[in-house]
């Protein structure tokens, strides 16, 4: 039984490839600047921002009606540490601490990202 | 009489997939990346594929997808995994009419391709298109989930070629 031809593994290969070259793009390190800020977004609104820097130092629960989300910011990172959803995806997530990252909880509309603006 | 075979083989098709995404619900399998998930129900959409035509496959795709909201999920992740099975239909169905591609290939295509579904719906949906930026490692994750579920849909079909449990429609 042949399960894959080598045409196609090449085609899987390059496109893992792609992928692999992507991720690293989007994970280079961005230099550090100021003026970041925290914004997180529910339900297509603003529901807070909040400026970013060395020592902000703070806890958010955000309550609506598609459940809630415990976000903490502190040391320079920010993380989702509790949720109520099903899949825990946005507590699974890794902290968000440059310009860019951003944690989302598609089943409560819920992201968090770091701006500049 | 070969109707009734049908109904029951589609039905049965519509129940093994809802339970084998009551199954993945239970596999820890959570990589903090929005979408990312095992798919083993995308090994019944496989099979379906090979043994069924296409509207046939598209009822038991609509019907496992709705089923399994109804039953474990909720609303919102409802509209996201109609939208990439929908997506990963379409490109499957495409692929399979060219006989040229194996089973396995289609299985990644189509993993890769729920996940493109899935992602453009959340973004239209939470009105944010960054969230593509997830998209490489989505599809870096699809790759060896669909090796898998395409492996496992392969042996399936090759044990239930030897019975008389499938229906064939081809």
């Amino acid at each position: 039984m042949i399960l894959l031809k080598k045409r196609e593994i090449i085609i899987i290969l390059i496109v893992a490839i792609f992928a692999a070259i992507a991720i690293l793009l989007i994970n280079k390190e961005s230099p550090a600047v100021s003026g970041q800020y925290v914004v997180i977004t529910v339900n297509k609104e603003l529901y807070k921002k909040i400026p970013f820097d060395n020592d902000t130092c703070e806890t958010i629960v955000v309550q609506t009606d598609l459940g809630s989300n415990t976000i903490v910011i502190n040391n320079n990172s920010v993380n989702v540490m509790d949720a109520d959803c099903p899949d825990l995806v946005c507590v699974n997530t890794k902290p968000a601490t440059q310009t860019g990252d951003m944690i989302v909880c598609l089943p409560h509309r819920l992201i968090v990202e770091i701006t500049d603006r | 009489m070969k109707n009734t075979k049908k109904i029951t083989y589609i039905s049965l098709l519509i129940a093994q997939a809802m339970i084998l995404n009551y199954v993945e619900r239970l596999i820890p399998f959570n990589v903090g990346i929005p979408g990312a998930k095992l798919g083993l129900a995308n090994i019944i959409t496989l099979v379906c594929i090979e043994t069924l035509n296409l509207k046939n496959t598209l009822i038991v795709i609509l019907l496992r997808t709705t089923l399994s909201a109804a039953m474990f999920g909720n609303v919102s992740a409802y509209i996201y995994s109609v939208c990439g099975a929908l997506l990963s239909f379409a490109v499957m169905a495409f692929c399979i009419k060219s006989k040229k591609i194996s089973l396995i290939t289609i299985s990644i295509i189509g993993a890769i391709f729920h996940n493109l579904g899935q992602l453009s719906a959340a973004a239209v949906i939470i009105e944010n298109y960054r969230i593509g930026i997830f998209l490489p490692f989505l599809v870096l994750i699809a790759i060896p989930t669909g090796l898998f579920v395409g492996t496992c849909s392969k042996g399936l079909l090759s044990y239930l070629y030897r019975t008389d449990l499938y229906f064939k429609e081809k």
